[in-house]
């Protein structure tokens, strides 16, 4: 009898439902390139600083050099709008994206997947922006967009 | 952690009033009627998980020597809050089998009741969710309010192999448990969110799996009928 009804305990026990251990952070991969002699290469621009255009005191880059950028996207509205200064000057860069809520379990909720539809940027020191793959994928450091700087912006490495 | 010792407790003394159940002593005549309970887990899950309720009561009447036709209709609630969101779910559901009691013919023949059975059940549930303020978080941009999911119904069927014991602790009253090997024949999904349970069955995005009662019920005695003579009625 003990035993069964150590088992039934256990049964009743083990069913308790668990904390959500998972995190899922969107965030669009930017790769930075110059053109020079017909071929895109990494570029290395000295002290760039980007923050969203909502959000000017909280900055997602201050004064770095990376040659590539991870830029979360916004989930309240289809777009998300960036400030991105190399040397004080600055540009925006404006992500236009669909969103789709998704279930993700019982302990972790709802999350947003997005799709990228289109990169437009300011010319002071980007060339052209292209997307080269329209689905964020979570917790990924995939490269999504190519933005290409004018060569005088560019540290080269 | 105070609960789980009272839930202990309870269960600890269901065994042992079921183990030291007065036997009636033999009468010449045996009764018979249908026979009402409850099935006290659901109340006791209850009192773990508040935010679940899950009531289900049980009618069963020996059809034949040995074999107990038997229903059982219950209904489920959730209300769960959560950061993330809120989650709420409303049910029934009804179990239709027989037991068969392997004790019948090893006891005295009248006035013996108690009961170690084996038996079959078919199940179906329909069931409701929906979930509300839903929260979608970014660390950069903030919380969002996400879209509500309203509320979409669902069926289940499933089948349960059932083995369990029920005493006769008091005149007409028994105690009893059960075990239930459960196998899911097919349920519904919503495509936008998950069915967290299903009534009766539980966990839904399981297979297969295991359940417990333990019910507490009371036989209405409404005829006597001579030894030997548990014959069909």
């Amino acid at each position: 009898m003990i035993p069964i009804l150590a088992l039934m305990l256990l049964a009743t026990y083990a069913c308790e439902e668990q904390d959500c251990d998972r995190t899922f952070n969107h965030q669009a991969g930017v790769g930075l390139y110059t053109i020079q002699d017909s071929v895109a290469v990494d570029s290395l621009p000295p002290n760039i600083t980007i923050y969203g255009t909502t959000r000017p005191d909280s900055l997602l880059y201050d004064s770095a050099s990376v040659s590539s950028l991870l830029l979360p996207l916004d989930p309240s509205r289809n777009h998300s709008r960036f400030i991105v200064k190399i040397n004080a000057l600055a540009d925006t860069l404006d992500l236009h994206y669909n969103r789709e809520q998704k279930f993700v379990s019982h302990n972790c909720g709802f999350t947003t997947e997005f799709t990228l539809e289109e990169a437009q940027t300011t010319f002071h020191h980007f060339d052209s922006v292209r997307i080269v793959k329209h689905t964020i994928n979570p917790n990924e450091q995939e490269e999504n967009i190519r933005l290409y700087l004018t060569p005088a912006d560019t540290a080269g490495r | 952690m105070n609960r789980k010792k009272t839930f202990a407790c309870i269960s600890l003394l269901l065994i042992l009033l079921a183990g030291s159940a007065t036997k009636t002593t033999a009468q010449e005549k045996r009764i018979k009627g249908p026979r009402l309970g409850f099935d006290v887990s659901g109340v006791v899950s209850h009192y773990l998980n508040p935010e679940r309720l899950s009531l289900s009561a049980y009618a069963d009447y020996e059809i034949m020597p040995a074999i107990y036709a038997n229903v059982e209709l219950g209904r489920m609630k959730i209300n769960r809050k959560q950061p993330s969101f809120d989650y709420k779910a409303n049910g029934y559901f009804a179990k239709i089998g027989a037991d068969y009691n392997f004790l019948q013919y090893k006891l005295a023949p009248v006035a013996q009741y108690d009961m170690i059975y084996g038996g079959l059940r078919f199940c179906a549930a329909r069931y409701t969710h929906q979930a509300s303020q839903i929260s979608l978080s970014s660390d950069y941009w903030g919380n969002h309010r996400g879209e509500d999911i309203s509320k979409y119904t669902m069926q289940a069927y499933w089948a349960e192999l059932v083995a369990g014991i029920r005493v006769e602790a008091l005149k007409n009253f028994f105690l009893g448990w059960s075990i239930r090997g459960q196998v899911k024949l097919f349920s519904e999904e919503d495509p936008r969110m998950k069915t967290l349970r299903i009534p009766g069955y539980g966990k839904a995005s399981r297979s297969s799996g295991l359940s417990f009662t333990y019910t507490i019920s009371y036989r209405i005695p409404l005829t006597k009928v001579a030894a030997g003579k548990t014959t069909w009625r």
